[in-house]
């Protein structure tokens, strides 16, 4: 009995195991860079261009160099959501001798795609088509909308945005249009017509026009619309210097009374700025009915022309789903009667619905996206890869103190030459504490 | 003499006459076996388990040191209350047991789990440590009785598991559990030597996880990365989870298995016994959605279980001896609902042989001996990050203890063990391309851990003493210390948790036997 036991037993050891493998597999990433240049009649080599990829599971990056038909493949990536990103430079000479087009610096084109879902289902070829924007004389440099701590520091109202003079002669800011650009705010929202990419498909917006471009690629869509005053002579800005719009130019770092008759008094006056000394203002109260009451009017600092708003004061969105566009417009155009759109709802908007303004991308000089730090938060991207084909952050998120700021590329006869090559996420770095003027 | 007092000194002499008995189980490492063997399979309660055994446990334990698996807890302390029992009544045998053990760990990570199942792939988890507070009660009960004469033995057992596990830093965990189990057996003798018998167990249970933040710049901030709370899912990935409303989610475990007894009985005190069991557990790890209109499951992990246990049990007046061959097989499975398919494979193989042999003597002095070997294999694959990791292991171990009765029913013991563990085999593939933090902080540390030999020796001592009507007493202390042997392997990655020398854990416990 005992021997016919055993033997049960060891038969056992060598009955139950089997060799066990997982069936799901890792995925390919194939990927075709090809440049837009519509009916130009020339073309640029395809061969060793770089594609990078980061995994936003993991942060990791990946890159790989395309071959001569601009072809290449990530192999064995795990299945998830990747930023996909090509940024190339042609040299002067090269740009030159295939266009034609003198040019003194490197041209710099742009493909991106954003949150890009890779798994077994979803694997065909991804194509990147390379456009290249304006490489700009106006810069957005920084932009601090996260503002600082709700308790210690000065909550949301130390916000500002700053633009740079990246050129080496004198420009004058007259004239000059900011723009916080909008687009769709939430993921979970299904209200809305969306295109592909998830963005909003404003070729369904009410009463939307056809004659000047495509709404959703030549167009981007103003929530906040300022303009700089003056007479075209007024604001001059010399090389490697910068003007900043405050929402309110107040020395932020010490107490002061609001329109209420309240004072205020900030308990850590390093978490926040003194912008008593910023160039312009976003000064809300003359027209709103009931403005911030921290919206207080500094005489010593002129006010922004405002075409277009949302609430009670300049209020950047400080967890970041946000952007800044910037341009200028010749003398033929009106900005103020450019026509303006409701979001492209699936219901008929009310006749009191918001509208934005139209801005045709032609006009942009600059613009740059943000997006919350924390990557399931993002959204799809509102400007193109021609605009700005990545995006900026501040790590640590909304009320944190930090600002994003455009890194220095040179110094050249100590003039700070910024770096812009249309990806925020490369030409942008942040501030840990905002600081106007500063250079990183 | 009034007969009450008579009374009271017979029952006296009882309880002190059980009181020896019930304490025998503790000095006998042979008979202890055959115990905890019956009190898993209840069928066996009636012959293999002394009736009247009763004791009460006090336990403090501490544990402390680095030489941990990376999901482990560097220090821990727990404070155990224990009661069991077994008697008779009529013709059935009753067994019940109480167990409440209160521990906080000082530094868990990269795991917000109730610990009850181990090899489960998907949980939350954090760079930074949490201290970690648990609260486990366990009710067990059996009861067993022949049916037929002393024939057709029938038996049924029930255990009930209730844990609530909570961390008190960011951020911070919430897990409660719960456990049942049901275990009804029948058995028929064959011929008077040959017992053949069949069970089955069914068993449910749940944990609850969630995670939350308290400090709410944590839940914003990715700079502060040791805050991150992250979702591993698998043994690759680790994804950010980290917005206001976390994701709660329910962990709902099913299992039923079969079981197969043969025992053959030479003697009342010789016997061959044989323990197959068979069958699966599944967890469904799943979120229930707001509106109570249904649920979203992420994945569903099934664990193929197979196991056999030989034992041979002997017992004469001079001797007794405990002799057993075991196997047992875990075939893990995780279902990915997002990947749609197989996506982790957890198998763990153990097999091993233990012997335990008890010499009594007759000038009171009882010796212990016990010798043993096991081989341990555990692979893990994820097929999503094409990682494939296995490692097997032999554990030698062997101990010996002395019992010396002394006067007035006072008795010391003491024991002595040792043990050595050496890796036999090992594989490692993970590619660097895509090596992500769950790579750094668990998986490489894992598998240094699981790599290493080490040795350990363990110190035993116990003092019995009769107190009130005589019931033994003991105060037993034990000690044990795990050291690394070598250094670890070497991966050429970026290594963070590398796990440390070594380890002590001890306690203390105040048994009452009557």
């Amino acid at each position: 009995m005992k021997k016919i036991l055993l033997i049960i037993v060891i038969g056992l050891l060598f009955s139950c195991k089997k060799t066990h493998q997982p069936d799901v597999l890792p995925t390919d990433l194939n990927v075709k860079v090809a440049f837009d240049l519509a009916n130009s009649g020339y073309t640029f080599p395809v061969l060793n261009i770089t594609v990078r990829i980061k995994s936003l599971t993991s942060g990791r990056y990946l890159s790989l160099t395309t071959n001569d038909k601009g072809l290449g493949t990530f192999n064995d990536l795990p299945a998830g959501r990747y930023d996909v990103d090509v940024t190339y430079a042609i040299s002067a000479a090269d740009y030159t001798s295939i266009t034609g087009i003198i040019t003194t610096k490197p041209v710099v084109f742009n493909a991106a795609e954003k949150n890009k879902l890779v798994n077994k289902d979803n694997n065909t070829l991804l194509t990147l088509n390379l456009k290249t924007g304006a490489i700009g004389n106006w810069l957005v440099k920084q932009v601090y909308y996260a503002g600082s701590d709700r308790t210690l520091g000065a909550l949301y109202r130390d916000q500002f945005i700053e633009i740079y003079n990246n050129t080496n002669e004198t420009m004058y800011a007259d004239s000059l249009y900011i723009s916080e650009i909008w687009g769709r705010q939430s993921t979970t929202n299904t209200t809305y017509n969306l295109q592909a990419n998830g963005q909003y498909d404003w070729t369904k917006s009410l009463n939307m026009t056809f004659a000047n471009g495509d709404p959703n690629t030549d167009f981007i869509y103003a929530k906040t619309l300022c303009m700089i005053p003056g007479n075209g002579t007024t604001y001059p800005v010399k090389p490697g210097q910068s003007i900043v719009l405050a929402q309110t130019a107040l020395n932020h770092k010490s107490p002061f009374t609001g329109t209420d008759g309240v004072t205020i008094s900030v308990r850590n006056p390093e978490l926040t700025v003194d912008l008593s000394k910023a160039d312009f203002e976003a000064y809300y109260g003359s027209f709103v009915p009931r403005p911030l009451d921290s919206d207080i009017d500094n005489p010593l600092v002129p006010n922004v022309d405002v075409l277009s708003y949302t609430g009670t004061d300049m209020i950047l969105d400080n967890t970041g789903r946000t952007g800044i566009a910037i341009f200028k417009v010749d003398k033929t155009q009106d900005v103020k009667n450019w026509p303006m759109y409701n979001e492209p709802s699936k219901t008929t908007p009310s006749s009191t619905a918001r509208k934005y303004y139209q801005i045709p991308s032609k006009y942009i000089i600059d613009a740059m996206e943000i997006q919350p730090n924390v990557a399931s938060s993002r959204l799809p991207k509102k400007l193109g890869a021609d605009l700005d084909a990545g995006f900026a952050f501040v790590p640590k998120g909304a009320y944190t103190s930090q600002s994003v700021i455009r890194k220095t590329e040179k110094i050249e006869n100590g003039r700070v030459i910024l770096k812009d090559t249309n990806n925020s996420t490369e030409d942008f770095d942040f501030l840990d504490v905002a600081l106007p003027k500063a250079f990183k | 003499m009034p007969a009450s007092l008579l009374f009271a000194q017979t029952n006296d002499e009882t309880s002190k006459a059980q009181s020896l008995i019930s304490k025998s189980y503790s000095v006998d490492s042979a008979l202890i076996q055959l115990y905890q063997f019956s009190k898993e399979n209840p069928l066996f309660m009636e012959k293999m388990m002394q009736n009247k055994f009763n004791n009460l446990t006090i336990k403090y334990d501490l544990n402390k040191g680095h030489y941990i698996p990376v999901q482990g807890a560097s220090k821990l302390q727990a404070l155990t209350l224990f009661s069991e029992g077994k008697t008779t009544l009529e013709r059935f045998h009753l067994y019940g047991a109480f167990n409440y053990q209160r521990s906080t760990e000082d530094s868990t990570r990269w795991a917000h789990q109730s610990r009850f199942s181990n090899s489960s792939p998907y949980y939350f988890g954090s760079i930074k440590n949490n201290h970690y507070e648990r609260s486990v009660y366990k009710i067990n009960a059996a009861v067993s009785r022949t049916m037929i004469g002393n024939n057709l033995p029938l038996s049924l057992g029930l255990d009930y598991r209730i844990g609530n596990h909570f961390s008190n830093n960011d951020p911070r965990g919430d897990v409660k559990d719960f456990q049942f189990n049901i275990n009804p057996a029948i058995g028929y003798h064959i011929s008077k030597p040959l017992l053949i018998g069949v069970g089955y167990q069914y068993g449910y249970g749940r944990e609850q996880i969630g995670v939350g933040y308290k400090n709410s710049s944590y839940i914003e901030n990715t700079v502060g990365e040791i805050f991150t709370n992250y979702l591993m899912s698998g043994y690759g990935g680790a994804q950010i989870v980290q917005v206001k409303n976390l994701l709660r989610y329910d962990n709902d475990q099913d299992r039923q298995y079969a079981k197969v007894f043969v025992n053959y009985a030479a003697t009342q005190n010789d016997n061959l016994i044989l323990a197959l069991k068979k069958g699966k557990e599944t967890q469904l790890f799943k979120r229930n959605l707001t509106d109570n209109v249904g649920f979203e499951e992420f994945l569903n992990y099934e664990i193929k279980h197979s196991s056999a246990d030989l034992i041979w049990h002997k017992n004469t007046d001079k001797n007794e001896i405990n002799f057993s061959l075991n196997y047992s097989y875990d075939a893990g499975a995780g279902y990915d609902y997002g990947l749609a398919g197989v996506n982790y494979i957890n198998d763990q193989e153990y097999y091993g042989l233990k012997l335990f042999y008890t010499l009594k003597g007759k000038n009171g002095l009882i010796n212990n001996l016990n010798f043993g070997i096991q081989h341990s294999e555990d692979i893990k694959r994820d097929g999503n990050y094409a990682v494939d990791i296995s490692y097997s292991r032999i554990n030698f171990n062997a101990g010996w203890g002395i019992n010396k009765q002394l006067d007035k029913e006072h008795s010391f013991g003491a024991a002595l063990s040792a043990s050595y563990s050496l890796k036999t085999s090992s594989n490692f593939y993970a590619s660097i391309e895509t090596e992500n933090i769950f790579y750094n902080y668990v998986m490489y540390p894992d598998y240094q851990f699981n790599t290493s030999n080490n040795y350990g020796i363990g110190l035993t001592a116990d003092y019995f003493f009769p107190t009130y009507k005589g019931i033994q007493t003991s105060i037993k202390v034990s000690g044990n210390y795990i050291q690394r042997v070598g250094n670890y392997i070497d991966l050429q990655r970026t290594t963070f948790n590398t796990p440390g020398k070594d380890r002590f854990s001890s306690n203390i416990s105040l048994n009452l036997y009557f």
